[in-house]
């Protein structure tokens, strides 16, 4: 059974990304391909107080690693851990569901592969030292970084100061980072301390005097992809809006259904740029009260049973048994304490092919080298100290958002500020609901029944049946694209605020209803339904054309 | 043969084109203090300033409101400076790069929207500004670089 668990486990880690550097720049030569950006912040309003833990993604050389990011206040640094951007990903990424409805009997309605639906658902004043223009704040060792504090007047003379003091980074950066020294804000520099290499790398946690969550975004153009996807998670004392940006509510029929919304980043994307590129939509909005415990159940965690163990095999099994969640930090955590075999890779086997059976591969475990309290260390300190502090944020939190968008490099003019609104709905699911209705009629084949998807706002949108959609070497989303039911993929563009319900600047769901109404009536029979109806339509309609012109 | 007519009309339903803000008006930018409805600001009125809860220098929001501009989707140059009216020191300005929303409801439906633009008081305090009348001049440039310009003069308070 535990075996099992782990492969369910293992199957919703995230495709590996295409990691790049994860801040906001990294050096000179390779300041491009921040493929993504994942930010948690924790705000206390009363106290003034902003907490924000960064993931920070590089690729390249550990020499060239460099990391530089705007905060408003001298901050408290402190190594933060990728267990806690696994553990709430894990529970707050949208996921879309296809629930069938069947009217009528379908014969082979038992026999019907359900898995298909299944498929990827689951300060003190700072002194100035003589530095030219740049004065030093801090400078400490974090984690694995070392870090510097600075503030600066002269972006040209902050740049200097970086790269003589060995941050390899790109000279033309005046002009973004022009509106922080204007803003006079303090900038956090990191590079990794000797001795260390990119496998190191942990999220930076920073802790300083705010009152609002907001993102240096101008500063990460310099070393974004195009679309860069951006997750903000918010936790304070109510929901959290984008204040100086747009919400944007998605199309759900631009949604693949049929794909488990496989296109949702795509989705994001479009409505991000239907709202002028400056748009978040709101992917979870909850109590924490209902999510805490979920990261990490300290009641079910036994490190002294963990350190009693004789085995590798003994060890991982007592771990799986204390319902840790699925993520990479797990993974990595496996790899450093029971090493993934080498001469296994090369056989076509995967590392979670291994850790998910390790009895299986006995042959290739040195039992001799396994120390099981020094893999419970590890654990420790690579992923359970991590979920700690993410249970402890979420206890002292009692809401959290999670909001998603998508920028182009162009478009990271303007820093987006998020604010809390106690006046709105404060839930938001990120499990999404669709319904497909099968009209098999009277014994009709399953794969045979005319099809209506049936949204969660109510649009109905016929489609044709499996077979018409196979023999005619299309799918229900293209059907849908055709028929331009996924277009605009922002179905309504909103300005939110700390109060009211926000004011609404473009609203298509009239226009979705009718477009959806209109698709499924006969007259759009011809974007679903097969040449053979659409002629017995025809012969239907024909006699009624005859009798006109007998009359 | 009278049953062509009959599918190729089947086949022929479009769904309505998404209606875009139409150019049929002069080019005209507004600008009103965010949440004050547009039309309604007076020269002389009070507008708010406060602390980004961010951090940094303080900040006056402000909608702005376009039409009779082409190819608004394509982005346009947003610039924002402003003055102390009566002793004439700067107050700060800005400018960035932005693409504006084509509202479709409320009572700027058919007009390019920005709303809760930020000028920014680059260089001075929270406590320097009350009670300062501020001319802000906003300037909207679109890219056949046709550039619209508009100006309020209003009394700043600070924000609870």
């Amino acid at each position: 059974m535990r075996t099992l668990a782990l492969t369910a486990a293992l199957a919703l880690l995230p495709t590996a990304e295409a990691l790049a550097c994860g801040g906001f720049f990294c050096n000179r030569d390779f300041p491009i391909d921040q493929a993504g950006e994942t930010v948690v912040f924790a705000v206390d309003e009363t106290e003034g107080l902003v907490t924000t833990h960064v993931s920070i993604a590089y690729e390249g050389a550990s020499e060239d690693f460099a990391w530089i990011v705007p905060v408003p206040r001298q901050p408290e640094l402190f190594p933060s851990s990728d267990a806690m951007f696994s553990g709430l990903g894990a529970r707050t990424n949208p996921t879309f569901w296809l629930n069938y409805e069947v009217t009528g009997n379908c014969w082979n309605y038992y026999d019907y592969d359900m898995a298909a639906s299944d498929s990827g658902n689951g300060g003190p004043v700072a002194e100035d030292d003589g530095s030219g223009g740049v004065t030093i704040v801090a400078e400490e060792q974090v984690g694995p970084y070392d870090t510097v504090v600075l503030q600066a007047t002269d972006a040209g003379e902050l740049l200097t100061w970086l790269n003589d003091a060995g941050y390899d980074l790109p000279t033309t950066l005046d002009s973004v980072l022009a509106p922080y020294l204007a803003d006079n804000q303090y900038f956090v520099a990191l590079k990794l301390s000797a001795g260390r290499d990119t496998g190191d790398l942990v999220p930076l946690g920073m802790r300083y005097a705010a009152t609002a969550a907001s993102i240096p975004i101008q500063l990460t153009s310099i070393a974004a992809t195009p679309d860069m996807p951006l997750t903000v998670y918010v936790l304070g004392e109510n929901r959290s809006v984008p204040d100086n940006y747009l919400h944007v509510r998605i199309n759900e029929a631009a949604i693949d259904w049929f794909s488990a919304g496989s296109n949702y980043a795509d989705v994001i994307s479009l409505a991000a740029d239907e709202a002028g590129g400056h748009a978040f939509a709101t992917d979870f909005s909850g109590a924490t009260a209902d999510l805490r415990g979920s990261l990490f159940n300290e009641s079910a965690y036994n490190a002294s049973a963990l350190n009693a163990a004789t085995s590798p095999y003994e060890w991982l099994d007592n771990l799986l048994g204390m319902g840790l969640p699925p993520s990479a930090a797990l993974l990595r955590v496996f790899e450093e304490v029971i090493p993934f075999p080498a001469a296994l890779g090369k056989q076509g086997i995967t590392p979670q092919n291994f850790y998910d059976c390790l009895s299986c591969y006995s042959e290739y475990v040195d039992e001799t080298a396994f120390d099981a309290t020094a893999a419970t260390t590890v654990l420790e300190e690579q992923l359970i100290n991590g979920l700690r502090e993410a249970e402890a944020m979420l206890a002292a939190h009692p809401h959290m958002t999670r909001l998603t968008s998508s920028l182009d490099a162009d478009e990271m003019t303007v820093d987006p500020m998020f604010v809390f609104n106690g006046d709105m709905t404060q839930t938001q699911s990120n499990y999404h609901q669709a319904t497909l209705r099968m009209d098999c009629g009277v014994g009709e084949g399953w794969s045979e029944a005319e099809r209506t998807l049936v949204l969660s706002d109510g649009r109905e949108i016929r489609l044709p049946s499996e077979d018409w959609v196979n023999n005619n070497g299309t799918s229900e989303f293209e059907l849908m694209e055709d028929g331009g039911l996924t277009e605009p993929a922002a179905i309504v563009i909103e300005d939110l605020g700390r109060e009211g319900q926000g004011e609404v600047m473009f609203d298509f769901r009239d226009e979705a209803e009718d477009i959806a109404r209109r698709f499924r009536r006969a007259g759009c029979g011809c974007q679903t339904a097969s040449p053979m109806s659409a002629l017995g339509f025809g012969l239907l309609v024909l006699p009624f054309v005859l009798r006109r012109r007998q009359d | 043969m009278r049953l062509l007519p009959v599918i190729a009309l089947l086949a022929a339903c479009e769904p309505p084109e998404r209606a875009p803000c139409a150019v049929d008006s002069d080019p005209l930018l507004e600008l009103t203090p965010s949440g004050v409805p547009f039309g309604t600001f007076v020269d002389g009125d009070e507008a708010y300033y406060g602390p980004p809860p961010q951090g940094g220098a303080p900040y006056s929001p402000v909608d702005l409101r376009v039409s009779g501009l082409e190819d608004m989707d394509k982005g346009v140059l947003i610039e924002l400076s402003a003055v102390d009216v009566d002793s004439g020191e700067d107050l700060g300005s800005l400018s960035y790069p932005t693409r504006l929303v084509c509202a479709n409801v409320g009572d700027s439906a058919g007009n390019w929207l920005a709303n809760d633009v930020h000028h920014r008081f680059y260089g001075w305090e929270l406590d320097e500004l009350p009670g300062r009348l501020m001319a802000l001049t906003v300037a909207v440039t679109d890219q056949t670089d046709q550039r619209l310009e508009t100006s309020f003069e209003a009394v700043l308070v600070q924000m609870d």
